[in-house]
């Protein structure tokens, strides 16, 4: 390692490690092959999709058609700010600035929140409609591939919103460590965990024009 | 610091602004696989703006940046073999 990492600054360095730089090193590599696997996971709606896309077009078009864009495109604005806070929560735990820092990331975690809130929402929405397949109303529309459509549209934003929660769940527990006891693996976590969040909001970069936008 | 926070915000502008980018593309009349394209394009655009800047692959090491990128061939020989099945399907 020749140039210093950027945030091996406040790193308590643990013993099997030679340096702080090494330790962040190793702490990012790992966090990204983790993050991998969970491309390769979503990646795996991503291509249901667009093969479904391509074998059921007018189906799918239809479908999509039936989702709420405004409510798509607040949420992907929602957790775009939600990337913001969190990377600015990264800058302040590098620079010892704890108000700010555990500011930003509660700020993050009302965001994500606020994006659940609409989610949830708009799933009761698509309920009343009757779009959720197999929720005990009709469905609706009887394209070839809109039921398909719905099926993964529930799947994969149910599981998006499912690591979502989780997110929220450890950017709170880092916000209280971070608020009640001290500093000595803060910066670790801050900047492992907004790897996390920074993913999902990626996940949701390609899943917004997958569902909202197909034949708009 | 500043400039850090600066750059940031200034990342989150550009990313706003590609989400509008998508938004009005998605609002033409484009053919069906043009309109996949452009969505897929400004999804990789915003995707790596993010990855390089908030996910600070700009200043991580070489190995790091080979485990980022690790999945992405990976999900592209799932699809491309994938759509040769179906793309020449005979119905």
């Amino acid at each position: 390692m020749t140039r210093p990492l950027p945030g091996a600054e406040g790193v308590a360095v643990q013993e099997q490690y030679e340096s702080a730089d090494q330790q962040m090193s190793a702490n990012r590599l790992g966090m990204w092959v983790f993050l991998a696997s969970e491309v390769m996971l979503f990646g795996g709606f991503f291509l249901g999709f667009l093969v479904y896309r391509v074998m059921h077009p007018q189906g799918f078009e239809e479908a999509a058609s039936h989702t709420d864009l405004l409510i798509g495109t607040v949420n992907t604005v929602v957790l775009l700010t939600s990337s913001l806070t969190v990377a600015l929560a990264v800058t302040a735990v590098r620079h010892g600035r704890r108000g700010m820092g555990i500011g930003c990331l509660a700020a993050t975690v009302g965001l994500g929140a606020a994006f659940l809130a609409l989610k949830g929402y708009e799933y009761w929405k698509e309920y009343g409609e009757g779009l959720m397949p197999h929720a005990g109303k009709p469905f609706p529309l009887h394209e070839e591939g809109t039921m398909l459509f719905f099926n993964l549209y529930f799947a994969a934003t149910g599981l998006h919103a499912a690591h979502l929660t989780l997110g929220i769940v450890m950017m709170s527990t880092i916000a209280v460590l971070w608020a009640v006891r001290g500093t000595a693996r803060v910066p670790e976590l801050v900047e492992s965990g907004a790897l996390y969040w920074h993913l999902i909001d990626v996940i949701w970069i390609w899943l917004y024009p997958l569902i909202y936008l197909a034949g708009r | 610091m500043r400039h850090h926070v600066r750059l940031f915000v200034a990342t989150w502008a550009v990313l706003l602004l590609l989400l509008g980018g998508t938004w009005g593309a998605a609002m033409l009349p484009l053919n069906e696989t043009w309109s996949v394209v452009c969505n897929m394009g400004f999804a990789a655009a915003k995707t790596a703006i993010v990855a390089w800047l908030f996910m600070h692959l700009n200043e991580s090491t070489g190995l790091t940046r080979v485990a980022a990128i690790a999945a992405i061939p990976f999900l592209f020989s799932l699809g491309l073999v994938t759509l040769l099945d179906v793309l020449f399907r005979v119905p």
